[in-house]
């Protein structure tokens, strides 16, 4: 018996996506997130342009997204704070609404195996979230040429794949954590709320707390040795890689900005006779192989989690 | 009366007899005193010309300058009339006293007088003895000399090619500048075509003096000199030693030559590149990785004891094989091989590591941009990792699912 190939996957997964599409609140976070991701690439293109005729003009289309124009954030780092609401908002409410109309039950009563609503669930909101991240990547990738009028170079085009993929992964990693808050909590709005926190405390807190650990282990004051220095903020970074708003950011930094060489704090030693340059692409996506993996990993854990819970719940 | 007649005889007799005496004295004095003023009369015109060297060997073409002595051994001074009485022919002559041209000379008594007997020889003349003959004339006196001319080819007279300094020396690179005289000895302006013989590779060029224009031929006057400067250069990668480059300045009548010698001394040059000229290499971080070196004498003289260094960023190590060359011949290249290694630490990107080769002479150094990658050893594992967990969830699927 395969279990991938089940029956109904295809029926469940279409309707599921297109309830996403009519439900009110695809529309709202969509109408968000085209609203921030073009007006950021809006004011970063108008800094660009002058910075790219005064300059060399090496990756400049990349730095686009980079670039923080004005007022404005960059565009990366728009899509890094926000794009954890976008999965949260997806699926805070997927499996707990459901029991709470009481309709989970009559779905489960048709000829359809269990694991395919669990399945079709998780892949149409993959699914939803992909074609949202891709044409907002498009849509601002055009609206980028059209302000700065530098067609993409191929390593360029390469990059920005990589960057959408990397957000969808992202994304997918928020959504697997809202699927099983909204398995663990009967109440939508506790899903939420645990949703929130969690993101909150990632993104914010794990950074603080980081540096507390740090300090604390490694205390840094004047007299402080340079080794003690070093050890402080490795110690800092391996602490901030458990949240994964800390590992997407360090990935698209790297891939984004061909300039990066490496990720933490270095030896000045390690950079003797290192000559400022930038690295090929493949030598970047070497450099954030680990942050893509854990990302993956922890999405994956995360669903098979979901998938356990819900295949061991009792339905009523 | 008688006795007075007698008297009167004898006395005539004695007186007669003593008259005769005494004019055979007097005709004796007379005698002794004319002979002595014919001896006089023909001292009076004694006219002596003569010359201190009168036999001279001379050159065709040339022009002689014979002192005369002309000695008037008379009491009176006396106009004399010179003359050449024979002379071959196409000699020229003339007598010259003072700057001038002149034909007669007064000299006084018993004291003598100087001219210049000038002789044009024909530069035609051929080999052999020649003489000529000058007369002194003056008051029915007069004097010849014959004068003996050895006409010999090989004294005559030549135009020149004289080098100041024949012999220069410098390096590969110099300029060598030799300064040339050119003379003209013949009776007429010459042009001369100047050439030179060299060795492939080298330049000269004539430039007359206080002028920059190089030229090819030079027109000279009779008697005159022009100073010319011949500039030989090199070619680069000229080896060392010593070259002789003769000139020539060739006219319609002669080729007059010069020899000059250029010595070259040794210079050092030496180069470090790679057979391809690419100065990049790629290897992982505490990878040893080998790259190719082309080590090249560009001097033209050997180099001795060429040795590796190296700058390389700390915790990286470079090695050379060979570590040193003996001897590297001039205008030679040789491959030797550099092992790179990075520092196990060393971040992804370029780095930067210096490459010399040095003799005492000289040096060359070569930037190697040296790219660190990462190795994609963790990347294999993270795949591996990656296929666990789908592994995973294939369990759980297969374990939790269809219920």
């Amino acid at each position: 018996m395969n279990p991938f190939k089940s029956m109904g996957i295809g029926v469940l997964y279409r309707k599921e996506f297109a309830d996403h599409l009519r439900s009110r609140r695809f529309s709202i976070i969509l109408f968000l997130i085209v609203v921030i991701g073009l007006s950021s690439i809006y004011s970063a293109g108008y800094g660009i342009r002058e910075a790219v005729s005064q300059e060399n003009n090496d990756f400049a289309f990349l730095r686009l997204f980079t670039t923080s124009g004005g007022s404005l954030p960059s565009f990366v780092s728009f899509i890094s704070f926000l794009g954890p609401l976008i999965g949260l908002s997806l699926g805070f409410d997927i499996m707990n609404s459901e029991r709470a109309r009481g309709t989970l039950g009559r779905l489960l009563a048709q000829p359809i195996y269990r694991d395919t609503v669990i399945n079709g669930k998780f892949l149409a909101g993959v699914g939803i979230l992909s074609l949202m991240i891709i044409s907002l990547g498009l849509g601002v990738g055009g609206l980028g040429i059209i302000m700065i009028g530098i067609p993409p170079t191929f390593e360029e085009i390469m990059r920005i794949l990589i960057f959408i993929i990397l957000t969808v992964i992202y994304i997918s990693l928020w959504f697997a954590v809202s699927l099983l808050f909204s398995l663990l909590f009967r109440q939508a709005a506790t899903s939420a709320l645990a949703g929130i926190a969690l993101w909150l405390f990632l993104s914010i807190f794990v950074g603080l707390l980081a540096g507390l650990i740090a300090d604390g282990l490694y205390p840094v004051d004047d007299q402080s040795t340079f080794e003690v220095a070093f050890e402080n903020q490795k110690v800092k970074q391996y602490l901030n890689r458990i949240s994964p708003s800390k590992l997407y950011d360090e990935a698209i930094v790297t891939i984004l900005n061909p300039g990066v060489r490496t990720l933490g704090p270095v030896f000045t030693s390690q950079l003797e006779g290192a000559i400022p340059g930038v690295l090929p692409l493949s030598q970047s996506m070497l450099l954030i192989w680990p942050h893509i993996v854990t990302m993956i990993a922890m999405t994956m854990i995360c669903f098979a989690i979901s998938y356990i819970y819900f295949m061991k719940q009792e339905i009523r | 009366m008688i006795k007075k007649c007698e008297l009167q005889q004898h006395f005539m007799k004695t007186f007669l007899i003593k008259a005769t005496k005494n004019l055979c004295m007097l005709l004796l004095i007379m005698a002794l005193i004319f002979s002595t003023s014919i001896n006089d009369v023909f001292a009076q015109g004694g006219i002596v010309l003569s010359t201190t060297y009168p036999g001279i060997t001379v050159k065709a073409g040339e022009n002689v300058e014979l002192p005369l002595k002309i000695k008037n051994s008379g009491p009176y001074g006396k106009s004399v009339e010179l003359s050449i009485v024979s002379i071959p022919d196409g000699w020229k002559s003339s007598f010259e006293g003072r700057g001038k041209t002149v034909h007669k000379v007064f000299v006084d008594g018993n004291a003598y007088e100087n001219v210049h007997l000038n002789i044009k020889i024909p530069s035609k003349t051929t080999e052999g003895d020649y003489k000529i003959i000058a007369e002194a004339k003056g008051n029915g006196v007069s004097d010849r000399l014959t004068l003996d001319l050895k006409v010999r080819e090989g004294a005559k007279e030549a135009s020149k090619l004289i080098v100041q300094y024949p012999e220069l020396q410098g390096s590969a690179s110099t300029t060598f500048k030799f300064r040339v005289d050119l003379t003209n000895s013949s009776d007429m302006t010459q042009s001369y075509s100047l050439g030179a013989k060299v060795p492939r590779g080298w330049e000269v060029s004539f430039v007359p003096a206080y002028s920059s224009k190089q030229i090819a031929s030079i027109g000279v006057k009779p008697d005159s000199s022009e100073g010319l400067d011949v500039e030989i250069n090199p070619p680069r990668l000229v080896k060392a030693g010593e070259y002789t480059i003769p000139i020539t300045a060739t006219s319609a009548d002669e080729t007059l030559s010069a020899d000059l010698k250029v010595i070259i001394k040794g210079t050092y040059d030496i180069k470090l590149s790679t057979p391809t000229g690419r100065l990049n290499a790629e290897t992982y971080a505490g990878k040893e990785t080998k790259v190719k070196l082309m080590v090249t004498n560009m001097g033209s003289a050997d180099l001795k004891d060429v040795k590796f260094s190296s700058w390389e960023p700390s915790g990286w190590s470079v090695k050379f094989e060979p570590e040193e060359l003996e001897v590297l011949p001039a205008g030679e290249s040789k491959e030797i091989k550099a092992y790179i290694k990075p520092d196990s630490k060393a971040i992804a990107g370029d780095y930067v590591v210096e490459m010399r080769a040095s003799t005492p002479e000289d040096s060359s150094s070569a930037e190697f941009r040296v790219m660190v990658k990462t190795s994609t050893l963790w990347g294999i594992v993270g795949v591996i990792l990656i296929g666990a967990l789908v592994y995973g969830l294939y369990w759980t699927f297969k374990k939790y699912g269809r219920r």
